[in-house]
């Protein structure tokens, strides 16, 4: 019983002492100073530090003389790229322009006329232009197309 | 021009013994806070180096014009965690740390233990918090970081900040009233 009120006694003190987060803070901090706060990081760690840093500013300095070698070869390089384009682009703008003016020319006759140039126009009108060809033409007989060989 | 201010720009000129200079000012207080966070040693020393690496890397982009601490803490702070991910350890409690910390040549004298017993206590307190929790309360109560600082450390809204605090501050007050080592020793107190 008498243990019973004790501990009871202890939690209300307990209660009141850490009502107040202020209070609870100075006991955090005065856990965490004493427990690590004499704590120290070994020599080795700025040695690595020290040695991980020295790498980085010898590739960097590795890596920025090598772009400044190349810088004038790229720049080169690009203005030909540059310069091929833009003749290209050129030159197919004139063509186009010259195609765009020859067929104008040529499209002065009909489109059907030009279509079969070369044949005479009476030949297109009596349909000999199919019997001229050398194939034979499938005909229909009773519904179903039959071969080209004529009967007979 | 403050004194981190000048340390940033004697580094981005090159200058190694400047870079020094800011590891040295600031190496305690980040691998104190990652050895809170991660409860290694050997883990706190190699964020500790992976943030100075990562410090100079990334030294053209600081801006100089605020202190450097919460910006390096927010490095470390992001290193701890990785460890953590990585190890998949929970960092249940600094004990093994602490106590061959102090049970070094110069370990405490026999009236020191009832101090030692209620760091005890509290460090067990703050183990059974949650990574989230322990962080903050490592980085307020501990380093001394006011809120907005916490909140940029931690990426996270300044509300987050108080309300992690707040849960923190109720699971430590639960936990202390439930050891019976505490109560006992105040009961004795009390007699």
């Amino acid at each position: 019983m008498s243990s019973l009120m004790q501990r009871s006694n202890a939690g209300k003190q307990l209660n009141e002492l850490w009502a107040d987060d202020e209070e609870l803070g100075q006991l955090l901090r005065w856990s965490l100073a004493t427990s690590i706060g004499n704590a120290e990081p070994s020599p080795e760690v700025w040695r690595a530090i020290l040695e991980r840093v020295g790498e980085r500013r010898a590739s960097g300095s590795a890596q920025h003389t090598s772009r400044r070698s190349t810088a004038p070869l790229t720049a080169l390089v690009q203005t030909a790229l540059i310069g091929c384009v833009v003749m290209t682009l050129g030159l197919g703008v004139r063509r186009d322009a010259i195609i765009a003016r020859s067929n104008l020319a040529a499209s002065t006759a009909p489109a059907t006329e030009r279509r079969i140039q070369g044949e005479q126009p009476e030949e297109r009108l009596v349909g000999s232009v199919l019997s001229t060809t050398g194939e034979e033409q499938p005909y229909r007989v009773g519904g179903m197309i039959q071969e080209a060989t004529l009967p007979g | 021009m403050g004194e981190d201010a000048q340390l940033v720009t004697q580094i981005r000129g090159g200058d190694l013994d400047a870079f020094e200079a800011l590891y040295h000012k600031y190496k305690r207080s980040l691998y104190h806070t990652a050895l809170a966070i991660t409860g290694n040693a050997g883990a706190a020393e190699e964020a500790l180096q992976d943030c100075f690496v990562r410090a100079y890397a990334a030294m053209e982009r600081v801006d100089a014009s605020h202190p450097l601490a919460p910006w390096l803490h927010r490095i470390i702070v992001n290193l701890s965690y990785n460890w953590i991910g990585r190890t998949q350890r929970w960092p249940l409690s600094l004990d093994a740390f602490v106590d061959r910390l102090l049970c070094g040549p110069a370990s405490c004298p026999e009236h020191c233990a009832e101090a030692d017993e209620l760091r005890s206590i509290v460090r067990d307190a703050v183990g059974s918090l949650s990574l989230k929790q322990r962080s903050v309360v490592v980085l307020f109560y501990f380093q001394g970081f006011t809120l907005a600082e916490t909140a940029y450390i931690l990426d996270c809204p300044v509300g987050t900040v108080k309300s992690r605090l707040h849960r923190a501050s109720q699971a430590l007050r639960s936990q202390l009233l439930e050891d019976r080592r505490l109560a006992s020793e105040l009961a004795y107190a009390t007699l």
